[in-house]
């Protein structure tokens, strides 16, 4: 669906950390930064969304089947080189108020955790948008 | 009300996709802890799955024609991140096959809606 809305041009998806539950949120969101620098972010957020393995070791084996640079990838994760990136993502998240995951904004607007709030976030907005013209 | 009536299509959809999304941890409490149970990870990506294919054809073609939601600043993330050239491309599996990406984020970087999920892995 999101995919969809993305494919049309109309609208753009981003992720952002949330490190609610200590150790292994940290990690995992610092495997997916190191990931990323070699192009590989996206794989490793599919990875983390189908397993409960956060270990250092679970991260490089995961490099490795994706034909990354294991040596580069493993000094990322074990320097922890993004973990300002990825806590400076939960710190804004909370300074804008959010706290429960899996929270989605649109437009900056909302936070919207389950369909019901959702759907009235739009229908608000919908509604705003017809009176204004 | 009904020239937006894809903003509520859009908005099923994503409260679904994102409650069957195996990327979100449970709600917690002051002290940033978990107070709730979770879904097992790999239910809820087949879960995400399903719901994307299921309606991905009943919003197709629906909001290319609608209007946009009005532009309003950009949350931004914190941090840099060095070269970012290598860091981008265009996505070779699964369901976002085909579209560009650049680190966390997947799209038109001038798209009009911006559409930010916060989540954790966890």
């Amino acid at each position: 669906m999101i995919e969809e809305l993305v494919r049309t041009g109309l609208a753009r998806f981003e992720y952002r950390h949330i490190l609610n539950h200590g150790p292994p949120s940290v990690a995992a969101a610092l495997a997916t930064e190191c990931g990323g620098d070699q192009g590989k972010w996206w794989d490793f957020h599919d990875h983390y969304m189908t397993t409960q393995d956060f270990s250092r070791e679970g991260a490089v084996a995961l490099a490795a089947s994706l034909s990354l640079d294991t040596d580069q990838f493993a000094q990322c994760f074990d320097d922890q080189t993004h973990l300002e990136l990825v806590e400076g993502q939960h710190r804004a998240a909370a300074e804008a108020g959010v706290s429960r995951t899996p929270t989605v904004r649109i437009n900056g607007e909302g936070a919207a955790v389950v369909a019901d709030a959702l759907i009235d976030q739009v229908m608000a907005l919908a509604a705003e948008l017809e009176a204004e013209g | 009300m009904g020239r937006y009536r894809w903003l509520v299509v859009l908005a099923l959809g994503m409260g679904m996709a994102v409650a069957a999304c195996g990327s979100g941890g449970g709600p917690v409490d002051q002290d940033g802890q978990p107070v709730s149970t979770e879904t097992p990870r790999s239910e809820r990506a087949e879960r995400e799955a399903t719901i994307m294919e299921q309606q991905a054809q009943q919003v197709a073609g629906q909001t290319a024609q609608d209007e946009p939601v009005p532009d309003t600043p950009i949350e931004s993330g914190a941090g840099e991140v060095e070269d970012e050239a290598a860091a981008s491309g265009v996505i070779d599996f699964g369901h976002r096959e085909g579209l560009p990406f650049a680190r966390n984020v997947v799209g038109d970087p001038d798209a009009p809606v911006v559409i930010v999920e916060y989540s954790d892995f966890q």
